[in-house]
């Protein structure tokens, strides 16, 4: 599916991924070698396939484990892709040597959900700041000093901060120095694998417009990862719902949010609380859990959850039908 | 949110002052630490403190007790041994051996045990099972008999005990960093910083070593205690340090046919061995107990 | 002491309440002169973020603050009976049996050594002397605790009544902790973030479950949470709490349509409404105060976009018809 933009030639995505599969086997040691590998994996990522314009912020919902963060990852490599391809402004990066990897990461940058855990406590916020520099420029701590002073500013932080340690900042603030050492280098597209998920409430705001101002600022493009579906709903442009490694809807925010058509996408918006719908209106609401990630059922996945399922769901997979303009569903309903 | 004690750090301090400020506070410890510093400081000072040459022969004072009994004398303070030699001189300069064989081999020992743990955590696959066989076949080995077998081989001598105990010695540290190194490569910031392009070498030596140097510290300090009294029993049987040096184990062994009569020339040497491992062992609880996370109150 | 069996008293009635811990960089003034009231079959939700003091206050009211932290002064009256300063035994026979408090984190709550109907079991025989009379009390404890998991909607109960709670996925492990907490039929249930770690369609099934346990066993309940749109849907009165105090207070949908305080009107415009996708959110600029010897005047100060004079002493409770009360001099004028 593309996400083009309206009414121009297609250009040349700045992210694609096709048929992106990831596996992991949850044998250990021997085994691996004894028993069969049926019904011992957990396919993460089972076949994804979409492309992201620059420019664009994409935003990817869906519940626990369902893949997402996983997905994230391997887009930029963090993890490998057991199979599939991911091509960056067109070349292919599904297999690269360290050097062009290196130059890869340069312009692909993450940031992470756990402003405590991704920076280093024995590291001054100069030096954490500093390392992309150093890793691609070459550059000394000393001879970083005035580009870090400025990324500091931008993100709201002081330089009279930056001998301090991770420690001694709100989570807020340690975002912020995180999100300062992605944008250091002016990297082209950023994974934002749920940024704000760990911060108050207060807080997620400041960093939400933050972030939105820093890519007006820096024209980056946005890869949004998120549980709250009311935070995706503000910032993306498209909307990509995943379920057990899949992607069963993508559209535009407002074909996901106010029109969706999968009954899943369906349950999860109606699940959302609303700060003013105060009635709760009586509908069918999801019964039981989602099944085992290891023995996922034959055809359609969401089959033991629909309360729509019909006979085709449960031997067939679906395809993923067009509906009319940038909108895609994954269910046989459409079909 | 509940706060308990030592949950705030101060404005301004990295977690290592931190951690020093908790082990200054805990009394037992820091005064076991002064005991070990002035050990340290008796082996470096050994020829200005001692009264007497440890060489130095006298017939006359062959079995000379303690001054505190008769036949003593002040200036000879501990007695004289079966050679005539002041006891107390020779334990000054016995320091010297005993401690600094335990910090040439600790030395050693945790930098090398330090680069393997690091490779074979951080890397695992063939490195990691190259290393880890390695460290369990050595550790298959007594360590005594086997620091016997290699002084047997290699001779007596200072030099080749420090070989011999450091053989065996950096298997303990390499085993703490891997584990350490092993959660610690899940770690985000370790993701952060591979997602930035940073290379192994970086990531092994610069994100991960400084977080994982508590335990290392704690590891090594408590080793030196096991490497110093290695070097006693070896001296005393025999093969460490030769005569006529003077190390601690060799002086109790040399007291041995006079245990009855002349008692205070195994005795003293005894209690040096003793207070100096039983100190460097509280220390290094205590150090553990401030440096180390997980064992925070 | 005496207890009066009055309808129209408040089951528990909080009344400046002050909860401190010292520590090495100060006093930490974590709960500083609280009020509140939950009336008898009334769901509260208390509204607040870190620092706010929302949990601890109601640690407080299950007795479980522990040394060094300590309730300095104020008064907590549970159905009748003054319950500050009472001698553990008493205590431990109000905990489970007529106030029940759950967790956020099910996983760290349960006990991962022990079955999770063994769990259930405990709390019924802890609570019921008369078990202990007759031989088979066991038996009638598994029973009953077998009936409560069933109401909780765990499916095949009579199985996994002897798993264990890793074997449980995070939903169903709050579902048991509920079930913990109802094993008596408490009068009174405390939820703490119920549905924080919980994916969203998982959240709707438990704020039900919780609906419906209040309906039909006639419960008072307190739900304390960050989410101001979980609080919003479940509960009849919202408590806004911030810096240890209780900032507002009345009946929800008066609340939420008119807030008068600008900490809540400023929440309120900070959050992402899926409602409303278009509308801006605006960010309250600042950070949370430090609770260590917060300052005598209103707290909010710093962040407040309307500050006058008078907001520079100490703000008392003002009170409105229909139960509202706020924190503020503006009284909502100017919102």
């Amino acid at each position: 599916m593309t996400f083009k933009e309206d009414k121009k030639m297609p250009i040349i995505p700045i992210i694609e991924v096709k048929n992106l599969l990831k596996k992991f086997d949850i044998r250990q040691g021997i085994s691996k070698i004894i028993s069969k590998s049926n019904g011992n994996n957990v396919f993460a990522v089972n076949g994804v396939t979409f492309k992201i314009q620059k420019g664009k912020t994409i935003g990817l919902i869906g519940e626990s484990g369902c893949g997402k963060t996983t997905l994230g990852r391997c887009i930029l490599r963090l993890q490998e892709p057991t199979s599939g391809k991911i091509y960056f402004k067109g070349n292919d990066i599904t297999k690269l040597n360290e050097d062009k990897l290196k130059r890869f990461r340069r312009s692909n940058q993450i940031i992470f959900q756990d402003p405590y855990a991704s920076l280093n406590p024995r590291q001054t916020v100069k030096q954490i700041v500093s390392l992309p520099l150093k890793i691609h420029e070459g550059l000394s701590i000393k001879q970083s000093h005035s580009r870090v002073e400025n990324i500091l500013h931008r993100v709201g932080l002081q330089s009279t901060q930056m001998q301090s340690y991770p420690h001694q900042f709100s989570g807020g603030q340690r975002q912020r120095i995180g999100i300062a050492r992605s944008l250091i280098l002016n990297p082209e597209f950023v994974v934002c694998d749920e940024p704000v998920s760990a911060l108050d409430v207060s807080i997620q705001a400041q960093i939400l417009e933050l972030l939105i101002e820093l890519k007006e600022d820096f024209s980056l493009t946005y890869f949004f990862i998120s549980h709250d579906i009311s935070v995706v709903g503000y910032i993306a442009d498209y909307i990509m719902v995943m379920y057990l490694g899949e992607i069963v809807e993508s559209g535009t925010k407002n074909n996901i949010i106010n029109n969706p058509k999968h009954p899943y996408t369906k349950a999860l918006i109606a699940a959302v609380p609303r700060v003013d719908g105060i009635s709760k209106k009586k509908r069918n609401k999801l019964k039981f859990d989602p099944p085992s990630p290891l023995y996922p059922p034959p055809g359609c996945k969401f089959q033991t959850r629909c309360s729509e399922v019909m006979k085709t769901c449960k031997t067939v997979v679906p395809e993923n039908f067009k509906l009319e303009g940038d909108h895609y569903v994954a269910c046989h309903l459409y079909s | 949110m509940l706060i308990t004690r030592s949950d705030v750090l101060d404005e301004g301090q990295s977690i290592f002052v931190k951690n020093l400020h908790d082990f200054v506070r805990d009394r037992l410890a820091f005064a076991s630490s002064l005991i070990v510093l002035f050990f340290f400081l008796l082996a470096l000072f050994a020829p200005l403190i001692a009264p007497h040459d440890p060489y130095d022969t006298d017939l006359m004072r062959r079995l000379q007790p303690p001054f505190w009994l008769d036949g003593g004398e002040i200036s000879y303070f501990l007695g004289c041994d079966a050679l005539g030699r002041d006891i107390l001189s020779r334990l000054i300069f016995g320091s010297r051996i005993s401690i600094s064989i335990g910090l040439a081999v600790v030395f050693i020992s945790v930098s090398i045990g330090t680069i393997a743990g690091l490779i074979a955590g951080y890397k695992k696959g063939v490195a990691d099972i190259l290393i880890s066989r390695l460290c369990d076949i050595l550790l298959g080995f007594p360590y005594l008999i086997f620091a016997i077998g290699l002084m047997a081989m290699m001779g007596a001598g200072f030099k080749n005990i420090i070989l011999a105990l450091a053989y065996k010695e950096w298997v303990e540290p390499c085993r703490v960093v891997r584990g350490e190194t092993l959660a610690a490569r899940e770690m985000e910031y370790v993701e952060a910083a591979k997602s930035l392009g940073a290379s192994s070498k970086w990531i092994m030596f610069k994100e991960i070593l400084p977080n994982i140097l508590s335990p290392l510290i704690v590891v090594s300090t408590f080793r030196m205690a096991y490497v110093i009294i290695t070097e006693a029993s070896l001296s005393f049987l025999g093969i460490g340090v030769q005569p006529p040096t003077a190390s601690w184990g060799a002086m109790v062994s040399d007291g041995r046919e006079f245990i009855y009569d002349a008692w205070w020339i195994s005795t003293f040497p005894g209690f040096a061995i003793l207070i100096l491992v039983l100190s460097i062992n509280v220390g290094s609880q205590g150090l553990r107990d401030a440096f180390d996370p997980r064992f925070h109150r | 002491m005496e207890k009066f069996q009055h309808n129209q008293n408040p089951i528990l009635s909080i009344k400046n309440l002050r909860t401190q811990f010292p520590t090495r960089q100060g006093l930490v003034c974590a709960v500083d002169g609280v009020n509140l009231e939950v009336n008898r079959g009334e769901s509260l939700g208390v509204v607040g973020e870190s620092g706010s003091g929302k949990s601890v206050t109601f640690l407080s009211v299950m007795g479980l603050i522990r040394q060094p932290g300590k309730i300095v002064s104020g008064s907590i009256i549970f159905d009748g009976q003054e319950i500050i300063g009472l001698p553990d035994a008493d205590y431990r026979q109000l905990r489970g049996k007529s106030i029940a408090m759950t967790m956020q984190d099910a996983l760290t709550a349960l006990n991962p050594a022990l079955t999770v109907g063994s769990q259930i079991v405990e709390t019924i025989l802890n609570h019921d002397k008369s078990f202990f009379q007759s031989p088979g009390s066991y038996r009638r404890a598994k029973e009953q605790a077998i009936e409560i998991m069933r109401l909780v909607s765990i499916p095949d109960a009579h199985i996994r009544f002897q798993e264990y709670p890793h074997q449980f996925s995070g939903g169903m492990r709050q579902r048991i902790m509920i079930a913990t907490a109802l094993a008596c039929r408490p009068k009174l249930l405390i939820a703490d973030e119920p549905t924080t770690a919980l994916d969203v369609t998982i959240q709707e099934q438990i704020l039900d479950l919780i609906d419906g346990m209040k309906k039909s066993l006639g419960m008072s309940v307190v739900i304390i949470s960050h989410d101001i749109g979980v609080v919003a849907q479940n509960c009849e009165k919202i408590a806004i709490m911030y810096a240890g105090q209780v900032i507002e207070i009345g009946p929800s949908k008066s609340v939420i349509h008119k807030p008068k305080h600008p900490y809540t009107s400023g929440l309120l415009r900070s959050i992402p409404n899926l409602s409303k996708l278009d509308q801006r959110i605006t960010p309250i600029k600042g950070n949370m105060p430090n609770p260590i010897n917060p300052p005598g005047h209103c707290r909010f100060l710093e962040r407040c976009s309307l500050p006058i004079e008078s907001c520079k002493s100490p703000i008392k409770m003002y009170h409105f018809g229909n139960s509202r009360s706020v924190r503020c001099v503006h009284n909502g004028i100017g919102l």
